[in-house]
């Protein structure tokens, strides 16, 4: 794991509150700090501060938060973090859609934005793809393309392993529905929403000791699904 | 004088007038009777000073002046004397008279004969004049009768309508202004009876001459008197509000003023029954507005505390925190601000329950459906309310449970709410259920709490905003809970229903309709 201390974080809202309380925060937590108020001067920014991840809100004065994320992605990986309000679910898909890496929703806690970062961070710093992941009792195996849980090997369907194989390359990042559907069926079979559903819960009952209360497997409410990792 | 009313009702009460014979037959008639009165007049010539005959001619005069009027009555008496000379005055058949005191009894018989009968004609135009000024006295408290049981405003100009068709034999057309003033383009109505077509072709210029000067135009008027229609304005004390239009036949030159007059009364009456619905209506809209206001302020009561509840553990541990952390010890410090967290939480809650019920009562919501898995549904509300649920929750859901189309976020708000209200309402001893069922078309999830339960006659409130069930124990709450359930259930044609349990407490049930393969392949196709 490579050291977090030190890293650049671009931190973009039009409230000056909240660009003080994050500065706080992350300062804090020894990150470096930068802000930005409007959308295009975290375009700016991006390229002139050379940050290792953004912190953007959706609702900017100038251009919003998803527009500044799908600029962003034509030319960089860099992990974006999006600060949402309640009422814009739409958007933080959007977002999320265009590339974003996770989300969190305006009021949150400073231990769930600085695990959201970690993982965030992580995902990047993670190049070569490591042929096995674990997290709590679950372990994939990508080259054997087994699963077991607690030591146990249980057997899944190429389906629901390809599921679980999407959800564990990006563990602990928010996949959205639309990303995973077209992961496992491609865009073709973007109106059978219910097979992604059905095969999450059959997933769920054979890799979750309770479905009901899943530790491994997350629901984000209306976006989709995330891979729990054991310390975020 | 050409009546004024003449449709049928009113044509009864006039009719002994105007069912006389015509201008030539009252001559003729006239001529007649004094051939008759001549005749007898004759046959007791020998028995009869000449004298007294002349009475049975003024008789005949006098009736002639009360049936049939002035000119008659003159004729009469002219005839009368002629007769009276040649056949009763010695020498008869012939005009000589013998005693010139006879010249006296002529004069006397004509001067006589055309003084009454120019009394008897007054008379008559009075009692005319009466008559017609009753019928108009009965057609207006007619409209005034019928306008008076008349509430909308539909009923009132169906009512106008009705009335002047039935007594003037006239149509109607109400121009009531459509929006206030007098725009650019000239005033804008709306027309009553409604049109057929179209929009009724461009506005009669003397409807436009009549709302401007507040006076008559049209046809028998001085404004535009080429129109084929009488215009009437409507004016109330808030101004001209419309214009009463009116055409059928219109009387001749020497009846308009009179037929004028009472078209005006006819505008008058209705402008005012206008004018009362227009009250009407807006008296019950500020009573809706204060309605609204007092809900408002009961809102705003109700808010504004549960609002600054919180605030005032938030408050008062950032407050110490600044003028004393020294003066803490870390445990005080953590106890401090892990209160003040869970009840800036509880904060975001409010604000979060307040929007979601304005984005469901303004209709602005756009549901999001997708097919959603009941138990994933479960899982993930026990999981946003994991730092709330102090005791155990029972599930219990059958296998193969049917997705359900509906919007995850907003029915697990709805589900957050039930929960919260079984925790909130029930001993922490009790336990709570949920469960889950396919029943037919839908598939209902119920949570069911061990509380006391709710009296049954407050039971059809407690889904009615900021209401709060008045017994039992009051931990608080702001009455919007429910509120959102039902308007989260009606966004999506769902159901929800409440009903005692066995062992008391509550069960609360949400019905949502089965996800099913068509629609998706219908709607992919």
């Amino acid at each position: 794991m490579p050291d977090e201390t030190g890293l650049r974080i671009l931190v973009v809202d039009d409230e000056l509150a909240v660009r003080r309380f994050l500065r706080t925060a992350l300062q804090a937590n020894s990150y470096t700090v930068f802000e930005a108020h409007t959308g295009e001067e975290a375009l700016a920014e991006v390229v002139g501060k050379r940050p290792d991840l953004v912190i953007l809100d959706i609702g900017l004065p100038d251009i919003d938060g998803v527009e500044v994320t799908r600029r962003l992605r034509e030319w960089s990986e860099i992990p974006i973090l999006i600060l949402s309000v309640h009422d814009q679910e739409k958007d933080k898909i959007s977002a999320l859609d265009a590339g974003a890496d996770d989300y969190l929703t305006k009021p949150f806690g400073v231990g769930e934005l600085l695990a959201r970062l970690r993982v965030a961070i992580r995902r990047i710093s993670r190049q070569a793809s490591e042929p096995v992941f674990e997290t709590g009792g679950l372990r994939l195996d990508f080259s054997m393309r087994t699963v077991s849980v607690d030591g146990a090997e249980v057997s899944l369907t190429p389906t629901e392993y390809d599921l679980l194989r999407i959800l564990a390359q990006d563990a602990g990042k928010v996949l959205t529905h639309r990303q995973i559907f077209r992961a496992l069926w491609g865009e073709s079979y973007q109106t059978e929403a219910h097979l992604l559903r059905v095969n999450i819960s059959n997933l769920r009952k054979k890799i979750e000791p309770d479905s009901t209360r899943p530790v491994y497997i997350i629901t984000e409410p209306g976006v989709g699904y995330r891979l729990r990792v054991a310390d975020a | 004088m050409k009546p004024l009313f003449s449709t049928d009702p009113i044509r009864k009460t006039l009719s002994r007038a105007s069912r006389a014979p015509g201008h030539y037959q009252r001559y003729a008639l006239s001529l007649g009777i004094i051939v008759l009165i001549t005749a007898g007049a004759v046959l007791v010539r020998d028995l009869i000073v000449p004298t007294n005959l002349v009475m049975p001619y003024l008789l005949g005069v006098v009736s002639i002046a009360v049936l049939w009027g002035r000119g008659p009555a003159i004729f009469a008496s002219v005839l009368g004397v002629i007769a009276f000379d040649f056949f009763l005055v010695p020498p008869y058949l012939t005009f000589v008279v013998e005693d010139t005191e006879y010249v006296i009894t002529f004069l006397a018989l004509f001067t006589v004969g055309v003084f009454i009968s120019g009394l008897t004609a007054q008379l008559k135009d009075r009692m005319v004049a009466a008559r017609e000024g009753e019928a108009r006295v009965t057609a207006l408290y007619r409209l005034s009768h019928d306008l008076a049981a008349a509430y909308s405003l539909p009923d009132v100009l169906e009512t106008i309508g009705a009335n002047i068709r039935m007594t003037l034999g006239m149509e109607v057309k109400i121009h009531l202004l459509a929006s206030p003033g007098d725009g650019p383009d000239g005033p804008r109505f709306d027309v009553f009876p409604r049109q057929d077509t179209g929009n009724g072709g461009p506005l009669d210029e003397a409807v436009v001459a009549a709302f401007r000067s507040g006076r008559p135009a049209g046809a028998g008027t001085q404004a535009i008197p080429e129109s084929a229609t009488v215009n009437l304005p409507l004016v109330t004390n808030r101004g001209t509000i419309g214009v009463l239009s009116i055409s059928g036949p219109h009387p001749a030159e020497n009846g308009q003023d009179e037929h004028l007059q009472s078209l005006e009364a006819f505008a008058n009456l209705s402008a005012l029954a206008i004018e009362r619905v227009y009250l009407n209506r807006e008296a019950a809209q500020a009573q809706l507005l204060i309605a609204k206001g007092e809900l408002q302020a009961t809102l705003l009561n109700s808010i504004s505390h549960d609002f600054r509840t919180p605030l005032v553990t938030i408050t008062g541990t950032l407050s110490s925190l600044d003028t004393g952390i020294d003066l803490l010890d870390r445990h005080s410090q953590q106890s401090l601000v892990r209160h003040a967290l869970a009840e800036s939480e509880k904060l975001n809650r409010l604000v979060s329950n307040l929007l979601n019920i304005n984005r469901l009562e303004s209709g602005a919501l756009q549901l999001q459906l997708e097919p959603v898995d009941l138990q994933d549904l479960i899982g993930a509300t026990l999981e946003a309310m994991k730092n709330r649920i102090d005791r155990e929750i029972v599930i219990s859901l059958p296998e193969n449970l049917p997705l359900v189309e509906a919007d995850f976020v907003l029915v697990q708000q709805a589900l957050i709410n039930l929960l919260e209200n079984a925790l909130k309402y029930s001993p922490a001893a009790a336990a709570v259920e949920l469960a889950a069922a396919a029943e037919g078309e839908r598939v209902y999830l119920t949570v069911s709490d061990h509380g006391p339960g709710i009296p049954a006659d407050e039971i059809p409130h407690i889904f009615k905003k900021f209401y709060r069930v008045n017994s039992g124990p009051q931990p608080g709450g702001t009455g919007m809970g429910l509120a959102i359930v039902q308007g989260v259930m009606d966004a999506h044609a769902g159901v929800v229903d409440v009903c005692p349990g066995e062992e008391g407490g509550m069960i609360f049930r949400l019905g949502l309709r089965r996800f099913t393969m068509d629609r998706e392949v219908a709607g992919a196709g």
